[in-house]
């Protein structure tokens, strides 16, 4: 295509505009339906109601479901995040041999495919005797994560001026201290967007947390729950609440990490 | 290797004043060697420019003083005390990075108290000496502004303030002026100058650009090579350079490569493809008969005549002129020799005959005292 021409532009932004269409339409559609009063969806929705809403609050194992994932997704985004930083400092800071293969390591666990990585983890967890609890599934959690954070964190490093460190060690800091006050302070803004990002991943992952994952079940499972019994309207009401919340976490992810660039 | 040059008291007296002694330091980088048996002395109180080409190890030098790296050999002291060992956060010697290297994310009061922090220095006191910088440096009212918003001069002035207002004894300098446009440069020189006079504290400056060395130091080191060419006061280095790198590095004279004749009484004759020139020796290595050597004669130290030098004087040559260079009162003019190369002679406008015409011959003839030949 040649860049300018008004029919190759209107072409691309056509093209935009279908992508966009074919990722947003079915959650548009979902959340519209959310507030339908009709039981089996209709398009066009003839009468609005919250009663799925009022529902879904008063559902108790919802309810239990909804915290497991919060307190789930908290504990691995501050570990990954951890995990990710020191990861991210080991490769900006040290030359050793082996270090593309540690990197490359680190980053791998999202590339397997979910159900191989997810029976993996309930086998060897289960060896542990760890399947089925809420550690069981913030480990898997963590190794399916870490990457996310230590991806971002580490971009974030090869923006930092590498004379940085050394200036604040000539001026009488310490390496400790000036990883504290130099180093990850320059690197917060990545680190609380890794942080969004990860309870966003985690927030929403069902495929491992359905293998390792026994009564113990998080949102997702309890959604797949609730869709093998009924084709219930609540799911369309779980649906909505969690893409906003994932939407809204990984807008703000983008916003802090550009706004660190400039 | 270590000149001395300058006039050196008495042993006592020199280690009184010396500040801190690299004794036979060397340093690799896999299989590099940056910096070779390096010795010198940095008295107390001085401004001593450590100069070079990109890749002469003078920058390394200045990394080892900071202790960001460590020797592979030899002994770095500070008041006669062995340094090797302390890292680089002990070291009481600030540095101005090359690129600054202040922090984005603090302001720049921020920035100046960062070291202070570090030292323990609290409330008023630290407050004050902040105060203090930041006005001596002229920035009092940048203070809450983060570094994003200041101009390249007024950066250099916060590197500095935070350098300085931990009142060291010596302050290390890593070409601190080459982000700035020449008018600028010009003007912090001046600044610089008159912070190292005013403090009485020492500064070792890092730089390859001559100008900055030759307008502030009192003393130079030249390196080249990891290794150090000529120590010594910038008149003696521009005057007398030891070593044919040093003459070429300065410029100051023009060199004609040769073969050293006969060299007796402090008479030397050099046979180059121009012909055969009397002179003396002069540099570190002792020239023998049958040396390759190199004749050096002073750009300001000619004569320009009509004609092609019928006069019989042994050192004289024909050339062509190509070029001329005004510079205010001097005028330089460039002038192609018989073999092909440049020499290059200064004359003063309002003396001589001035406005030579492109393409003419002429003879230059220069006295014996303003040539030296430099061994190789």
């Amino acid at each position: 295509m040649i860049p300018g021409s008004r029919k190759s532009k209107l072409l691309q932004s056509g093209y935009v505009v279908c992508v966009l269409i074919f990722l947003f339409a079915p959650l548009a559609l979902s959340a519209i339906y959310s507030f339908s009063y009709q039981r089996f969806p209709a398009f066009p929705v003839t009468e609005f109601s919250l009663r799925w809403y009022e529902r879904a609050f008063s559902d108790g194992a919802l309810h239990a479901a909804l915290l497991r994932s919060v307190i789930v997704s908290s504990i691995v985004a501050a570990i990954a995040v951890v995990i990710g930083f020191f990861g991210a400092y080991t490769d900006y800071r040290y030359r050793f041999f082996g270090k593309r293969f540690y990197i490359v390591l680190g980053l791998l666990p999202p590339t397997i495919p979910l159900v191989i990585l997810g029976l993996g983890m309930l086998t060897s967890l289960s060896r542990l005797n760890l399947n089925g609890t809420l550690t069981g599934i913030v480990i898997s959690h963590v190794v399916f994560c870490t990457p996310f954070a230590l991806a971002l964190i580490r971009l974030r490093l090869a923006q930092m001026d590498r004379c940085l460190e050394p200036a604040s060690w000539n001026l009488g800091v310490g390496q400790f201290v000036t990883l504290w006050r130099v180093v990850l302070r320059f690197c917060a803004p990545a680190i609380l967007a890794a942080a969004l990002v990860v309870f966003a991943v985690s927030f929403d992952e069902f495929t491992i947390a359905w293998f390792v994952s026994g009564v113990e079940q998080t949102l997702p499972i309890r959604v797949l729950n609730l869709v093998e019994r009924e084709a219930s309207p609540i799911v369309n009401v779980i649906g909505t609440i969690s893409a906003a919340t994932t939407i809204t976490l990984i807008g703000i992810a983008i916003f802090i990490v550009s706004r660190g660039r400039s | 290797m270590a000149g001395n040059t300058t006039a050196v008291p008495g042993p006592e007296s020199f280690l009184a004043n010396g500040l801190l002694e690299v004794d036979g330091i060397s340093k690799q980088f896999a299989s590099t060697k940056a910096v070779q048996d390096l010795r010198f002395t940095v008295d107390e109180g001085r401004f001593i420019a450590i100069m070079g080409p990109s890749g002469c190890g003078k920058t390394t030098t200045l990394r080892l003083l900071a202790g960001l790296e460590v020797p592979d050999s030899g002994e770095l002291r500070y008041r006669g005390e062995r340094m090797n060992e302390w890292p680089a956060w002990e070291r009481p010697f600030p540095l101005v990075w090359q690129n600054l290297a202040l922090f984005p994310f603090l302001s720049v009061a921020e920035n100046v108290e960062y070291g202070l922090r570090a030292r323990g220095v609290r409330g008023r006191d630290r407050r004050v000496r902040v105060d203090d910088w930041l006005g001596r440096m002229e920035i009092g009212d940048l203070r809450n502004r983060f570094i994003h918003e200041l101009s390249g001069g007024q950066m250099q002035r916060v590197a500095l303030a935070r350098s300085l207002v931990l009142q060291p004894e010596m302050l290390l300098l890593d070409e601190p002026l080459s982000a700035l446009d020449a008018h600028l440069r010009i003007r912090m020189q001046d600044v610089l100058l008159e912070l190292q006079r005013d403090l009485g504290i020492t500064f070792c400056y890092v730089t390859h650009s001559q100008s900055e060395a030759f307008a502030m130091a009192d003393r130079i080191v030249i390196m080249n090579a990891g290794g150090i060419e000529q120590d010594g006061a910038p008149a003696d280095i521009y005057d007398r350079p030891e070593t044919p790198f040093v003459a070429r590095f300065i410029g100051a004279h023009n060199l004609i490569d040769g073969i050293i004749s006969s060299h007796s009484n402090a008479v030397v004759n050099i046979k180059t493809d121009l012909g055969v020139f009397t002179t003396r020796a002069s540099g570190k290595k002792p020239l023998r008969p049958g040396d390759r050597a190199t004749l050096a004669v002073r750009i300001d130290g000619n004569r320009l005549s009509r004609g092609n030098g019928g006069s019989g004087k042994t050192n004289g040559l024909v050339g062509r002129i190509i070029s001329e260079e005004f510079n205010g009162s001097l005028t330089v003019y460039n002038i192609a020799t018989a073999t092909g190369g440049v020499f290059r002679a200064q004359e003063r406008r309002d003396q001589g005959k001035s406005g030579w015409e492109h393409n003419q011959e002429v003879w230059i003839e220069w006295d014996e005292a303003n040539s030296f030949a430099l061994a190789y």
